[in-house]
C-alpha cells in the first residue's frame, strides 16, 4: 500500500454523490483534437456524410495505422477548424436509429490488429510522451488507475462495480493480448476483486494520489525506453467491449458537480457527449463549464463544446470575478491557500466557492515551499519547474521529466503565486524532446 | 470604492495598448493593484488558483517588518535624546535639528523619542524608498513587464540595515547598487542570485566605511558633535564584545537590554523582541523556510560553543557564549528577514538546511576570527547566496543518482 502524505485535496464545493444515472438523450457527440497529443488528421469524411458507430473519421497523420473512429451513428454536422488550420473537433449529429460497422474479432491476431483500426488501442497512453500508442506497439507494462483524486471527481468504483466482471474478463484479455505486466491501482477499501496474474496496489492520500503519474513513478519509474501504457478504468471497459463482445463502448460514466451545477450527480453519458447538453437546466448562470477536473480540463467554448475523450468529469464554476478591494490587506476568510497566508487557513471553511480569478498576475518564479508540499513525487519540483520554464530539456529529463503528463504538475500550477500555468510550459517542452528524438 | 474603479476603468485606455500612454502601463498598473486586484482570469487548463499571489507575500513581508521599524524609530531617539542629554547640547548639529525641535530634546518623553526617531528614519526610507522605485519602474517599461512587488521588501529591509546616521545620498546610492546590480541586471525579482538589500548595505559597507561602521554612526548626532563624555562610548555591543568580550559587555549592557533592542545599532535590528514577531508571522504563514531559520541557530550555536570550549587569551570573541551571539549586531535581524529570502537562497528543503548552517557557521567564523570586521551577518548572508547554487546542484545531483540507482535496480 502506498500512503502518501504530500499533495492537496482542494475544498471545492458541489462534490457530486449517490448513484449513477443515467443522462437526458444527447443530440450532438464529438471528437475532439486536443484530446490527442500531436495527433495531426487524415480527414476520410466529409460535413453532410452519414457514418455508423465505429465508421472510420481520420487517421493520424503522425501516427500512421491508428484510425479514429465515430461514436456514434448519424449525419456529420461540422468539422471545426482553428488558427491555421489546427483541428478542433468534428460535430456529429446523432440519428434516432443508430447501426454499428460490423465487426469481427475471431482471433487474437485479428483483435491486434483492429484495435488500432478502429481506434480502440486510443484508450491507452504511452509514458514518457501521453500519446496514443503506435500500431504493433507492445508495452512492457500497463497501468489500469481506478483512482480518482481531482477535486469534484468521485471513485470511480462507485461505477466499476456494476460491471466488474467486464472489468475482469477485460484484464485477462489484456493480458493474453499483450503478455505483459498488468497493474491496477484502487483506492476504494472495499475492492477486493483480486484476480490472479494482475498486479494490484491500493493508493492513498491527498490529490495527486489517483494519478497515474504517480502511480508509475512509484511502481516503476519509467525513462525514454519505458514501453509503458496507462489507462483508466473506463478503457479498459470499452477495450472489453470491443474484445469480447465486438462492441465499440459509446457510453461513458461522468460526474457532474462544482459550484455552479445546481444538483451534482454521477450519469451514465454517451463517449463524446455535448457537454451543455449534458447540464442543460443544471447549471447557474454567468458559469464556466469545464469538461475535465478544474485542475486540468478545457473550458466549454462553441467549438469545443464535447466531453474530452479521456475526462470522467464535468465541473463548472462562477466566471465573474468580483472586484477585491485591497486584497493584499483583507484577511480573505474566503479564499483558499495551501500556505498561511489567508485567515481561512486558520480558521478553516469546509468548502470554498472557487470562481475563475487568477488571484494576481504573473511575475517571476519566487520558490516558496507550496512546491514541494504538493509534490509528493521524488521530484525537485523548483528546479524541474525552473528548467521546463527556460525549456532546458537535458536537465529537465535528468529531473524526471518524462515521468509526468501536465495533470502532475496542475498542483504546481494552482499554488504557484507567480500564476505560471506548468501544465502548458510542460507539454511544450516535451513535444520538443519528443521531436528532438525523431 | 466605485469612486475608485470609476476612475481607473477610465484612465485605463490610455495606458493600454495603443493609448497615448501605452509605455507607461506599469506606473497604472501599480496603482491600480494598490486598490483592486487584478480582474484576470484562469485559463485552460488550470481553471482554479490559489489566492497567494507575489503581491499579498511580499506585502506580508513588509508588514512584518513594522514592529522592528517601529521600534527602531523609538531607539534612535531613546539613545540619542539620553546623549544629546548627557552632553547637554539639544542640537543634533546638523538640519534634523530645525525637525527634531518642533516637539523638543525632552530625554523622557515617548512621544519626543518616537518623533526623534521618525525624523532620522523616515528620510532614509522615503529616500530608499522614491530611489529604488524609480528603478523599478524604469526597467519595467523599457522590459515592458509589471512592477515586481519584492521591491516594498528589498527597500524596508534595506533602510532598516542603515544606522540611523545615514547620509541621504548615500541611501541613494547603496538602493540604487542593490537594486540595479543586485537584482535587474540579472532579470528582477525571481532571478537575483544575491540578496538586492544586502547586495546595496555591502556596497556602502564597502565604500562609505567611515559612514557605516565602526562607534560613531550609531548615535544620531554623535558623528556631528563629536562630544565624547568620560566613560561613554556609541559603539555596538557588537564593537564592544569584539574589544573587551564578555566582561566588557555585561558592564555596558545587560543581556535583557541587548534582547529587548535597547542598544545602539542599525535601525532595524537592535530588538529581538520585534524581530521575533516578525519571525512568528513569517513562519505561520509560511513564506519564510523554518529550514533555514533552524539550521542558522544550529549552525551558530554549534560554532560559538566550539570557541567557547577552545578558548583564547588574546581574541575575546572566543568565549563570547551563543545567547550573546544571538542578541548582539544583525544576527536576529538576518536570520528572519535576510537569510530566509527564498530566491537568492537555496532552493531545495534538504539544500535550506545546509544554506542556513552555513551561515550560521560563517557569522560567527567572521564575527570571532576576522580581524577586518566585527559583524558578520551580511557578508555571512551574502556568502551563502553565493554558495547556493553549489549546494543545489549537489543535492539535485544526489537525487537524480539516487534515482538512477533505483531504476536500474528494478
Amino acid at each position: 500500500m502506498y500512503n502518501l502524505k504530500k499533495g492537496l485535496n482542494i475544498p471545492i464545493s458541489g462534490s457530486p454523490e449517490g448513484t449513477v444515472s443515467d443522462s437526458t438523450k444527447i443530440s450532438h457527440v464529438g471528437i475532439l483534437g486536443p484530446d490527442y497529443i500531436g495527433m495531426k488528421p487524415t480527414m476520410m469524411v466529409e460535413v453532410g456524410d452519414q457514418v455508423k458507430i465505429g465508421s472510420v473519421l481520420f487517421e493520424d497523420k503522425k501516427n500512421p495505422g491508428v484510425f479514429f473512429t465515430s461514436p456514434a451513428g448519424g449525419l456529420i454536422k461540422s468539422i471545426n477548424r482553428g488558427e491555421k488550420r489546427r483541428f478542433i473537433s468534428i460535430e456529429i449529429e446523432v440519428a434516432d436509429q443508430e447501426n454499428q460497422v460490423e465487426i469481427l474479432n475471431d482471433s487474437d491476431e485479428i483483435l491486434f490488429r483492429n484495435l488500432s483500426k478502429y481506434g480502440v488501442i486510443n484508450n491507452f497512453r504511452t509514458r514518457p510522451f501521453n500519446k496514443t500508442p503506435k500500431p504493433n506497439d507492445i508495452p512492457n507494462d500497463i497501468f489500469v488507475n481506478i483512482c480518482d483524486t481531482n477535486p469534484l471527481s468521485v471513485d470511480p468504483y462507485i461505477y466499476l462495480q456494476h460491471e466488474i466482471d467486464l472489468f475482469n474478463r477485460s484484464l485477462m484479455k489484456l493480458k493474453e493480448i499483450f503478455n505483459c505486466n498488468i497493474h491496477v491501482c484502487y483506492q476504494n477499501n472495499d475492492f477486493n476483486n483480486f484476480i490472479d496474474g494482475i498486479n494490484y496496489y491500493n493508493f492513498k492520500g491527498p490529490h495527486p494520489a489517483g494519478l497515474s503519474g504517480t502511480h508509475i513513478h512509484f511502481i516503476k519509474p519509467v525513462d525514454i525506453n519505458s514501453k509503458c501504457w496507462y489507462t483508466d478504468g473506463q478503457g479498459i471497459l470499452s477495450f472489453g467491449d470491443f474484445a469480447l463482445n465486438n462492441k465499440i463502448r459509446t457510453s461513458r460514466y461522468v460526474s457532474i458537480g462544482g459550484p455552479s451545477i445546481i444538483e451534482p450527480k454521477i450519469v451514465k453519458a454517451r463517449v463524446g457527449s455535448d457537454c451543455r447538453e449534458l447540464v442543460a437546466g443544471n447549471l447557474k448562470d454567468n458559469s464556466r463549464l469545464i469538461s475535465g477536473s478544474v485542475l486540468n480540463g478545457y473550458e466549454i467554448t462553441d467549438s469545443l463544446t464535447f466531453l474530452g475523450f479521456y475526462h470522467n468529469q464535468i465541473s463548472a464554476i462562477s466566471d465573474e470575478v468580483p472586484d477585491t478591494f485591497l486584497n493584499w490587506l483583507m484577511p480573505g476568510s474566503k479564499l483558499h491557500s495551501k500556505l498561511g497566508a489567508f485567515i481561512s487557513s486558520w480558521v478553516k471553511p469546509e468548502e470554498f466557492e472557487f470562481n475563475t480569478a487568477l488571484n494576481g498576475s504573473n511575475r517571476g518564479i519566487v520558490p516558496v515551499a507550496a512546491y514541494e508540499e504538493v509534490m509528493p513525487l521524488n521530484i525537485m519540483s523548483l528546479q524541474l519547474l525552473k528548467s521546463i520554464v527556460v525549456k532546458d530539456i537535458e536537465n529537465a529529463i535528468k529531473l524526471g521529466v518524462l515521468e509526468l503528463a501536465p495533470e502532475d504538475l496542475s498542483l504546481c500550477s494552482y499554488v504557484c503565486p507567480s500564476k505560471y500555468d506548468y501544465c502548458s510550459i510542460l507539454d511544450e517542452n516535451l513535444e520538443l524532446i519528443y521531436k528532438e528524438l525523431q | 470604492m466605485k469612486f475608485l474603479r470609476n476612475l481607473f476603468d477610465d484612465a485605463k485606455p490610455s495606458f493600454s495598448k495603443g493609448g497615448t500612454a501605452e509605455k507607461y502601463f506599469p506606473i497604472y498598473d501599480i496603482f491600480e493593484n494598490l486598490f483592486f486586484l487584478s480582474r484576470n482570469k484562469t485559463k485552460n487548463p488550470i481553471h482554479i488558483r490559489d489566492a497567494l499571489d507575489i503581491q499579498r507575500m511580499m506585502v506580508i513581508v513588509w508588514l512584518s517588518t513594522f514592529p522592528a521599524m517601529f521600534f527602531g524609530m523609538y531607539n534612535i531617539g531613546n539613545q540619542s535624546l539620553e546623549y544629546l542629554a548627557l552632553i547637554d547640547t539639544p542640537n543634533t548639529g546638523d538640519w534634523h535639528h530645525y525637525l527634531v525641535n518642533i516637539f523638543g530634546y525632552e530625554p523622557n518623553s515617548f512621544i519626543n523619542k518616537m518623533w526623534f526617531g521618525a525624523v532620522y528614519f523616515i528620510p532614509i526610507y522615503a529616500t530608499t524608498f522614491l530611489v529604488g522605485i524609480s528603478w523599478e519602474i524604469l526597467f519595467a517599461i523599457i522590459r515592458k513587464h509589471e512592477v515586481n512587488e519584492g521591491f516594498f521588501v528589498s527597500s524596508v529591509l534595506f533602510a532598516l540595515s542603515c544606522p540611523p546616521d545615514l547620509p541621504l545620498w548615500q541611501a541613494a546610492l547603496g538602493i540604487t547598487f542593490g537594486i540595479v546590480i543586485g537584482k535587474e541586471i540579472f532579470g528582477g525579482t525571481g532571478k537575483n542570485f544575491l540578496n538586492p538589500a544586502l547586495t546595496g548595505r555591502a556596497f556602502l559597507y564597502f565604500a562609505y566605511p567611515s559612514d557605516i561602521s565602526g562607534d560613531k554612526v550609531w548615535i544620531s548626532g554623535l558623528g556631528d558633535q563629536m562630544i565624547i563624555p568620560q566613560g561613554y562610548s556609541g559603539a555596538t555591543p557588537l564593537g564592544v564584545a569584539a574589544e573587551s568580550g564578555v566582561p566588557g559587555l555585561t558592564d555596558k549592557f545587560s543581556w535583557f537590554d541587548a534582547f529587548a533592542g535597547n542598544i545602539p545599532g542599525s535601525v532595524g535590528e537592535t530588538s529581538i523582541i520585534a524581530i521575533s514577531i516578525a519571525a512568528v508571522i513569517l513562519l505561520m504563514t509560511r513564506i519564510a523556510s523554518y529550514r533555514i531559520m533552524l539550521g542558522t541557530l544550529l549552525g551558530m550555536f554549534v560554532t560559538s560553543s566550539l570557541f567557547n570550549i577552545i578558548g583564547s587569551e588574546t581574541n575575546p570573541m572566543f568565549n563570547v557564549p551563543f545567547y550573546w551571539h544571538l542578541v548582539i549586531g544583525s544576527f536576529a535581524f538576518g536570520l528572519v528577514f535576510m537569510a530566509t529570502e527564498p530566491v537568492s537562497g537555496s532552493g531545495t528543503n534538504k539544500g535550506r538546511w545546509i544554506y542556513g548552517i552555513v551561515i550560521g557557521v560563517t557569522v560567527v567564523l567572521i564575527r570571532v576570527v576576522n580581524p577586518a570586521f566585527p559583524e558578520g551577518m551580511m557578508l555571512a548572508i551574502l556568502f551563502a547566496n553565493l554558495l547556493a547554487p553549489v549546494i543545489d546542484h549537489l543535492v539535485v545531483n544526489n537525487n537524480i543518482q539516487k534515482k538512477l540507482k533505483y531504476r536500474e535496480a528494478l
